[in-house]
């Protein structure tokens, strides 16, 4: 875990991080070398420790055994505190003395009632930075409103862009505007550190999750504006290429993307497809008559694709000089030979315990030459580093850790477990939440 | 709050290179400078392709009237080079010895083949940050592949899990993935900046679209590592009218008197509501038909009949009325908006996230301002977008000593 040459060394961020719009910003840095401590709770579980579990089953110790969890908060460190308890408040008092960032995501007023909201902060640690992250902003009328990436991403305008044009906006499956909040965050810590750096300075940074989503349209909100036009949704389409769109290929589920914005593309397309007959045909003769023939294109381009899966359609036309991608699934993922030649996905062993064992996830997306990032240690159990923080940070003795043991402001197991429910992969493939299911992962992985 | 001096900026002491066009980079750049950093942003004598990309002031094809380009650039000053010339990668050289920063979005290997790749550059200013963004990173077996936007939201396996269970997936809207990427590039350059303070070391970042948005996927890899299961898009259930719900059960958009909102499983609230808080909610609603299911459990015994009189009910009041209604019982409910309703949407007025700008070609408009608040050294819109050149006299005369008179030369010759 030697730290010392990455960029952020020397950086701590504290993070009350729920779910994935702060996490995720603190990930993105503490791959990169800060160390982020973060603050869990035995009287009430992050929600990201209670689903996706290893293979599917909540027996044992689920919490240490979740996905979700475990992916955003890999690299870092964990105490648990009760901060209903004034004795947990004190503690991160004391923890906010030696950060240098401070980081949350709850909804209005808990860090005020925790006394810990940025005037509070600074009053304790002056230089302190602290990003507020939530759905609408901390000012306004919607300030306290509750939120999540399904309402924020509805408020932001861009989900009036997305899906299919015939039906109402589609909600993509994954929080997008979390991780817009998340991106922006890490930008917006970073912007302060630099700041910070120079003068000595800290402060306050407000995001508003629906605010970066609507940042990520600003030319459609401008051309609303301009000209008065409401941009809806294209589906698959492009505003003057074609073809341009997601075609079937010869496997179950299994799709090819194409994006052809030029006559030279368009020739690479019609080579790479065997000059067919129709290559021709004068209304495929221009890019603005390709546009306006494009239903009738695409029947022939998915005659094409239809016979081929979906790799072996990508190879051939990017070979030939035409954009086209495999819509991957989360399996081909880890086994397509870009991110492997990139070691994308990166291993790290889980505390024996767990019995998670060797277990890859996706790495940090900023790949440095000279001090490369990297996934350092497995997420942390539940209050896994209480002693590390409490004893070698904070200098409270064994008996001192252990009294607030007993009196339950930190802990290693959930107060009050309550096994969550999952719903067994069969059933699963049964409503359509998932396609397949395989054993022994892992193994394919490695094979 | 602060003792800053008015005016202040976090990144005012930065200069950045710009070698981008199109999203991706400029929405780097455009951070950077939005924060205070002076980015010279070199473009090539027919400028940047997002000059010729819609949305155009009056839908009129203009290079000073593309509203992409428009948002994408402000607070940067344009220059004009052809970096095919000898004397463009000159200038290149020249400017990187002066600034903290590159940022370039060419196919891999470009630069390095006119000579003014990270190595070139790191000789002349050890001190250099480059990042690069591309659309599959600086190396593996796709570096040379083509990118677009689809291809990439595709290769980056968001694409799959994205639309109706039965149908082809579906993008995002807008440049979504260019976006992903020029935000990653912006920290990230940042890191590696606060690396080169501590150490005088540069170094080259290299940004990979795909992999960007692959990082960002929550725990669609993990369902395959820890189960075996292969996720794909939403449920094959409740899809009426599309307003499918997503595979957690939130994607359903109710109807509204003016528009729609989300929250609950298609409008009714997810948790049992107490006596009092469904007699507020009657209330407000002001359905008497509704007032009968007092009790959870009638709720639950009558729920397709609360169920239609609650929809028909919605349907009588405007979105953000019934909103502030739910939310005042903490109910997760919130507006779907338009477009158009953000520039009259209250929350972004009462934060006054438009500001107005003058922009000599397309006039006086309102224009979308902090995508969040730095308090102590705020966002600030100090330029808006440049026209193509505007300040080839300020960086070829005033900053690298050319004469006047060379920049017509250079101008006659397509250099610049």
């Amino acid at each position: 875990m030697d730290t010392a040459s990455l960029p952020m060394a020397g950086v701590r961020i504290l993070e009350f991080g729920q779910l994935l719009a702060v996490p995720h910003a603190a990930k993105l840095l503490c791959d990169m070398g800060a160390e982020v401590i973060k603050i869990e709770s035995v009287g009430r579980l992050n929600a990201h420790r209670t689903s996706s579990f290893f293979r599917n089953t909540s027996e044992g110790e689920y919490w240490n055994h979740a996905a979700n969890y475990n992916d955003q908060n890999r690299s870092k460190l964990e105490i648990t505190l009760d901060m209903k308890a004034p004795e947990g408040i004190a503690i991160a008092k004391e923890l906010v003395k030696i950060s240098d960032i401070l980081c949350e995501n709850f909804s209005a007023r808990v860090m005020e009632n925790f006394s810990l909201d940025y005037e509070a902060a600074r009053a304790l640690r002056p230089d302190i930075i602290m990003l507020s992250s939530n759905g609408y902003g901390h000012t306004g009328p919607w300030a306290e409103y509750v939120a999540a990436g399904h309402t924020t991403e509805s408020a932001s305008g861009l989900i009036w862009m997305s899906g299919y044009p015939d039906l109402l906006p589609r909600l993509p499956s994954i929080p997008y505007t979390d991780y817009a909040g998340a991106m922006h965050g890490a930008f917006a810590m970073m912007a302060a550190l630099h700041y910070r750096d120079l003068t000595g300075q800290g402060q306050w940074i407000d995001l508003a999750q629906s605010e970066t989503g609507t940042a990520m349209i600003g030319e459609a909100v401008l051309d609303y504006i301009v000209n008065g036009h409401q941009q809806g949704r294209m589906g698959n389409r492009d505003q003057w290429k074609a073809p341009h769109g997601c075609y079937p290929c010869l496997g179950e589920d299994e799709w090819v993307v194409i994006a052809v914005s030029s006559d030279e593309e368009w020739d690479s397309l019609c080579r790479a497809m065997g000059s067919p007959e129709w290559c021709n045909d004068p209304k495929f003769a221009d890019q603005l008559s390709r546009y306006k023939h494009q239903d009738e294109l695409d029947g022939h381009i998915r005659a094409w694709t239809a016979q081929r899966d979906h790799y072996a359609a990508m190879h051939r036309l990017q070979r030939a000089g035409v954009p086209a991608g495999a819509v991957l699934n989360n399996k081909e993922l880890l086994l397509d030979p870009q991110y492997r030649a990139r070691g994308f996905y990166q291993s790290v062993e889980h505390p024996e315990e767990t019995g998670l064992g060797t277990m890859p996830y996706p790495g940090p997306p900023w790949k440095f030459t000279r001090t490369p990032g990297s996934v350092r240690r497995a997420a942390p159990t539940l209050g896994q580093d209480n002693e590390l923080i409490l004893g070698t940070y904070l200098g409270l003795s064994q008996r001192e850790i252990a009294a607030l043991e007993a009196k339950k402001i930190i802990g290693k197991a959930p107060l009050q477990p309550s096994r969550p429910n999952v719903v067994p992969l069969e059933e699963q493939k049964r409503r359509g939440t998932i396609t397949d299911y395989e054993e022994s992962p892992l193994n394919i992985l490695r094979a | 709050m602060s003792t800053n001096p008015p005016g202040s900026s976090a990144l005012g002491d930065l200069r950045v290179l710009d070698l981008t066009s199109f999203v991706a980079g400029p929405y780097c750049t455009k951070l950077l400078a939005d924060f205070g950093a002076k980015v010279i942003k070199v473009e090539p004598p027919a400028g940047d392709v997002a000059r010729r990309y819609g949305p155009f002031l009056n839908d009129e094809p203009h290079p000073e009237g593309s509203l992409l380009f428009l948002y994408l650039n402000s607070n940067k000053s344009s220059i004009t080079l052809n970096l095919d010339t000898a004397f463009g990668q000159g200038v290149v050289k020249q400017l990187a010895a002066l600034c903290d920063v590159v940022v370039e979005d060419f196919r891999p290997g470009t630069l390095n083949n006119a000579g003014i790749g990270y190595e070139a550059l790191a000789s002349i200013n050890s001190k250099l940050v480059m990042v690069s963004i591309t659309p599959f990173g600086q190396d593996g077996p796709y570096k040379d592949y083509l990118g677009a936007e689809i291809v990439e939201f595709a290769l980056g396996g968001f694409m799959y899990t994205y639309g109706e269970f039965d149908r082809e997936p579906v993008k995002h809207g807008g440049h979504q993935v260019q976006y992903n990427a020029g935000a990653n590039a912006a920290s990230a350059g940042l890191v590696a900046l606060r690396h080169q303070r501590i150490s005088g070391e540069g170094q080259h970042v290299d940004i990979s679209a795909i992999e960007c948005q692959a990082s960002m996927l929550r725990d669609t890899t993990s369902l395959y590592t820890y189960m075996g299961a292969i996720r794909r898009r939403a449920v094959k259930v409740a899809n009426r009218d599309g307003r499918g719900s997503t595979s957690e059960g939130q994607g359903s958009f109710t109807a509204a008197k003016d528009g729609y909102f989300v929250g609950g499983q298609e409008g009714i609230p997810r948790r049992a509501l107490t006596d009092e808080e469904w007699t507020d909610f009657v209330n407000f609603l002001g359905m008497e038909e509704l007032r009968q299911f007092d009790t959870e459990q009638k709720r639950q015994e009558h729920a397709a009949e609360v169920r239609n009189l609650l929809v028909k009910a919605y349907g009588q009041k405007d979105k953000y009325e019934l909103v502030e209604a739910a939310q005042s019982h903490h109910l997760m409910f919130g507006p779907v908006e338009t477009i158009a309703d953000l520039t009259t949407n209250p929350q972004l007025a009462a934060r006054e996230y438009f500001v107005p700008i003058d922009h000599p070609h397309i006039g006086h408009v309102m224009f979308p301002g902090a995508p969040f608040r730095l308090t102590a050294t705020p966002w600030a819109l100090r330029s808006t977008a440049p026209a193509l050149g505007a300040n080839n006299r300020d960086v070829y005369v005033d900053l690298l000593g050319y004469s006047p008179e060379d920049l017509i030369r250079l101008k006659g010759q397509g250099t610049i």
